[in-house]
């Protein structure tokens, strides 16, 4: 089959996030470059907010950056990305079809009733018992991919920076996200586990030194294309199936390409201990 | 059974019944012709070998029987009163009495797409099992592999679980042994089997595509015997003999497995680890060659254990068992019935595989069979049949997201048939039948969703010659199990075969067949069928479902049609010939893409010939050829993030992986596969025993058949090379 060009996008939108990184590359002919960027396309983002209020159209800046120490290329925009609002991006470069894909971002959770985060606050080891921890994530149309975690943070003896995390959603931890139904929300929360990660999170506490140590309650939310990118691209191909066309989920259509425009938001709730 | 009515109706006049039996071992012969000598009129037996003549005028009377590869003989026939008269005719063997066979008529459904194969045809057979049925099969026009040696077929755009498989009546689920290289029916227990492409009538059912109806030997009836023999694909040992010494029972008793596979692998790195066994016993009491009773069983086991834990172990397992019989009633009644049990069990174990779920499939069959067939005094036929069956599922899959389909599910399936034949040997005939699933037609008259009418089935024939036989066929086609596995896997050791939910409807399937057969002579035929199959509610698995909210299943439509040509000279005594080339075109339709599934070979060709060069040697060669399979071509590539669900927006600074992206599904084609078999074999002679040597070359010519496209990798696996396999046969 003869190659006609294509493009490869990538970009998960934050909730709340006072960025959009969009990456774009095009799909090569061999396997060999999969990595160059592509600068020089036109890439912008529209939004729906809250009460329909319109987001932009914002255009991004086509820019090269160090992240970690490794130079990376990202079309980049100071935009402030609401939960539960809607986003499109669109990529247009010459010679290759347009690309166009939107993504729902998750609206964020309201949780842990402030009674509870005082008590916690008050008496770490020794949590109550009638704590009725709920995450809603009742913003979404129509499922929704959880994980929450108790994470504990400090520095160990030796003054490392040391994190050790504790599961409190999925119990199966085969998955790291539990799909939720439209119609469970909100998601009551086994307080018998979030307990147990607690003591857990505390007692490992012990074994750090009493200095800037803390425990944060993490509850991240993927949209639909994001959960599904991320099952199909942790899944091996079967090398003896003939039909393959997208193994890799993708929410780029019209034949544009490949690649995923995605929402999430991850929420976090810091207790300092000490 | 074919009946034929004397002419002389103002003469007394009586019915003749009985069987054809070899005089050898006393076993009876399928298909065997029964001539009034003098006349034209006789019939043809059926596949018990019993026959009946109607209306025969008694006058010095002589009866005239033969078949192929037997001597003819006439027979005088005794006066019994008014009663029917009853004569079972001996027959001796005969290697060389093909050009003495003479026509007198066939069944309309032996005319339209049906094939009759015989042990003596499996004898021509060039493969890389000596004689397999299957692998013969695969060489027929309108039959399609996907690989070389593969036993699993697929028939006129049909998909691999559209195919009945019959074996003395009890359904097998999977013929397939040791990844396809061979079929579990052995040839040695093999008597006569009946293959049809599709047009087939109202007895059979359950199978939108085909029918394949083996029929095993009853035994020697006479004498003790052995045979078996020596192969390093499959070793196996026959005994056979008299039950109770009266001629008149018999029993089999048949053994195989592979002894020398590892030294077959470690030769040629066939990377195959296939182990089986297959058993099979038989008693049979015949009647006064008025009828006969059997009981039987079948098993089958295949383990396919590999030494690396990345990759999955196959292990499956067939096991049947019946009681059936056949019983001329008066001068008028053919009955027919049995009782059955088989079970099935297929189990994947994908032990640390990473693109592959487990699997299992567990069906038990229960059923009882009857059918009677009348013989009316004008030569017509009629038929009556009912099959009920009480299968019960246990299955459970999982596809490559984890996602699992687990169910057991216990049906009753009542099925009841009818059929009638007018004028069977004239010049225009036909034959109309009906087949009901009686569930799915109380659900359409109780408006329940999933019901439908029964099935028509329609054919129609005219001779404007003795030579030349033109004919038509329409019928309609259900069914109400579906193949798990996805169809484009190049390879499947075994299907997963599921009921399809109730509430969601059967698969359904209508065809029309045009056919023109022209036989200028006992040795030679030729046939044409031009064919047109539409497929409707065609169900699969929802290979892609990831979340719990999406369906298990997908529904899909299909078409195919194209044209069989087929050519045919057998000499039995010194050379045979036949071709055969098929054109087809096949789509599947699913989720709004159509698309060419991987079993659309357009074009085929295959021929295969046999020469005696001197007594008791014979060299056979067969040569196919097909265009190539489709496939789906690579587009491109691009890089994977791989999203860390502790640190989502690390995506932002990572080197990524190279990942394939494919191309619009099936629209490129593999090239052309090409293969040339040869085969000798020496028949030894020796006063106490009986041996013969075959050697087989598979791909002499060592083309390099692409098998398929490794979906990860992108390398290019070939189908075999030049492979050698020797046999030794011996019988006493």
């Amino acid at each position: 089959m003869a190659y006609t060009p294509e493009l490869n996008v990538y970009s998960v939108l934050f909730g709340d996030a006072h960025g959009v990184y969009v990456r774009v590359a095009s799909v090569t002919e061999t396997s060999s470059g999969v990595s160059q960027a592509m600068h020089g396309a036109s890439v912008t983002l529209v939004g729906t907010g809250p009460n329909n209020s319109a987001v932009g159209p914002v255009t991004l800046t086509d820019t090269t950056a160090l992240i970690d120490g490794i130079s990376t290329s990202f079309y980049y925009a100071p935009t402030h990305i609401i939960p539960g609002g809607s986003y499109s991006v669109s990529v247009k470069q010459n010679g290759y079809p347009p690309v166009l894909a939107t993504a729902h971002i998750p609206s964020g959770y309201a949780t842990i009733p402030d009674q509870n985060t005082y008590s916690i606050l008050q008496n770490p080891k020794n949590v109550k018992t009638d704590i009725n921890l709920a995450v809603n994530v009742s913003g979404l149309a129509s499922a929704g991919f959880v994980r929450m975690l108790v994470e504990c943070r400090g520095l160990d003896r030796t003054g490392n920076f040391t994190v050790k995390s504790f599961n409190v959603l999925p119990v199966d931890s085969l998955n790291p996200f539990i799909e939720l139904g439209a119609t469970s929300f909100p998601v009551r929360v086994d307080t018998a586990r979030y307990k147990n990660a607690f003591h857990l999170a505390s007692e490992y506490a012990d074994s750090l030194r009493r200095s800037h140590l803390y425990v944060e309650i993490i509850v991240t939310q993927i949209d639909d294309n994001l959960y599904r990118f991320f099952i199909t691209s942790n899944n091996s191909a079967n090398p003896l199936l003939m039909r393959t066309d997208k193994i890799i989920f993708s929410n780029i259509f019209n034949n544009a390409g490949t690649g995923i425009i995605a929402g999430a938001s991850i929420d976090t709730t810091r207790i300092f201990l000490f | 059974m074919l009946l034929a009515s004397s002419l002389f109706a103002q003469e007394k006049t009586v019915t003749i019944t009985g069987s054809v039996v070899d005089s050898a071992s006393g076993e009876r012969i399928p298909y065997a012709t029964v001539t009034v000598v003098g006349t034209s009129f006789g019939a043809v037996a059926d596949v018990n070998g019993y026959f009946m003549l109607r209306n025969v005028a008694l006058h010095q009377t002589k009866v005239r029987a033969y078949a192929l590869g037997y001597q003819g003989k006439e027979f005088g026939v005794a006066a019994n009163g008014d009663q029917p008269i009853i004569m079972n005719l001996k027959i001796p063997e005969s290697p060389m009495t093909m050009a003495t066979v003479e026509v007198i008529g066939k069944t309309l459904s032996e005319t339209a797409g049906s094939t009759v194969i015989t042990p003596a045809q499996l004898q021509n057979n060039v493969g890389i099992f000596k004689n397999d049925v299957v692998q013969y099969v695969t060489q027929l026009p309108g039959v399609v592999t996907v690989s070389g040696i593969s036993s699993q077929y697929y028939v006129r755009g049909g998909g691999p679980d559209e195919n009945l498989v019959l074996v003395d009546g009890m359904q097998i689920y999977n013929l397939s042994h040791a990844f396809g290289l061979l079929s579990f029916v052995d040839p040695m227990i093999v008597k006569v089997a009946d293959f049809s492409v599709g047009g087939f009538q109202a007895e059979y059912g359950g199978r939108l595509s085909s029918v394949f109806d083996i029929q095993t030997i009853d035994g020697d009836k006479n004498e003790f015997k052995a045979k078996g023999t020596l192969d390093l694909i499959s070793t196996d040992a026959l005994v056979t003999g008299p039950l109770f010494g009266d001629g008149n029972s018999s029993f089999v008793a048949f053994y195989r497995r592979p002894l020398f596979q590892n030294a077959l692998q470690k030769f040629y790195s066939l990377g195959l680890p296939f182990d089986y066994d297959d058993g099979f016993a038989k008693a049979t009491i015949d009647y006064s060659g008025q009828g006969y009773i059997s009981a039987e069983f079948l098993t089958s086991g295949d383990h396919i254990r590999q030494q690396s834990t990345l990759e999955p172990d196959f292990i499956w397992s067939n096991n049947s068992g019946a009681v059936s019989g056949s019983f001329i009633v008066g001068d008028q009644f053919d009955l027919r019935f049995s009782i059955s049990y088989s079970t099935y069990r297929a189990e994947q174990l994908p032990k640390q595989s990473q693109y592959l779920g487990y699997q299992l499939d567990e069906i038990s069959t229960p059923s009882l069979y009857s059918d009677v067939i009348s013989y009316t005094s004008s030569g017509d036929q009629f038929d009556l049949g009912l099959l009920f069956t009480f299968p019960g599922y246990n299955y459970t899959f999982t596809n490559k997201y984890g996602s699992t389909i687990q169910e057991s599910v216990s049906n009753i399936e009542p099925q009841v048939w009818t059929k009638y034949t007018f004028n069977p040997h004239g010049r225009f005939s036909f034959e109309v039948g009906v087949r009901a699933d009686l569930q799915r037609t109380f659900q359409l008259l109780s408006g329940t969703p999933g019901g439908y009418l029964p099935d028509p089935r329609l054919t129609f024939s005219y001779k404007p010659s003795d030579l030349v036989s033109l004919y038509a066929n329409y019928g309609f086609y259900h069914q109400n199990v579906m193949d798990l596995n996805d169809e484009n896997l190049v390879f499947t050791p075994f299907d997963v075969i599921a009921p399809i939910p109730e509430s969601s409807g059967d698969e359904e399937s209508y065809q029309y067949v045009l056919g023109c057969k022209v036989e200028p002579n006992i040795l030679t035929s030729a046939k044409v069928e031009l064919y047109y199959k539409g497929l409707n509610n065609l169900a699969a698995v929802n290979l892609e479902k990831v979340y719990n909210w999406e369906n298990d299943y997908i529904f899909g439509a299909g078409e195919a049609y194209g044209a069989d040509v087929s050519f045919k000279y057998d000499a039995a005594e010194n050379l045979y010939l036949q071709t055969g080339y098929s054109y087809s075109k096949t789509t599947r339709t699913f989720n709004g893409t159509t698309y060419f599934p991987r079993y659309d070979v357009r074009n085929q060709l295959n021929a295969s010939t046999g020469l005696q060069l001197i007594k008791n040697l014979w060299v056979r060669a067969r040569l196919k050829l097909t265009s190539g399979l489709p496939y789906t071509p690579i587009a491109g590539y691009f890089g994977v993030i791989q999203f860390n669900p502790s640190n989502l927006p690390a995506y932002t600074n990572q080197a990524l992986n190279a990942q394939a992206l494919f191309g619009k599904v099936n629209t490129a084609r593999l090239p052309g596969y090409q293969s040339l078999d040869l085969s000798a074999s020496y028949d030894l002679n020796l006063s106490w025993t009986h041996c013969d040597i075959q050697g087989t070359l598979i791909n002499v010519l060592d083309k390099k058949n692409v098998f398929y496209i490794n979906n990860v990798t992108g390398n290019v696996v070939y189908q075999l090379p030049t492979v050698f396999n020797l046999s030794a046969g011996w019988s006493f």
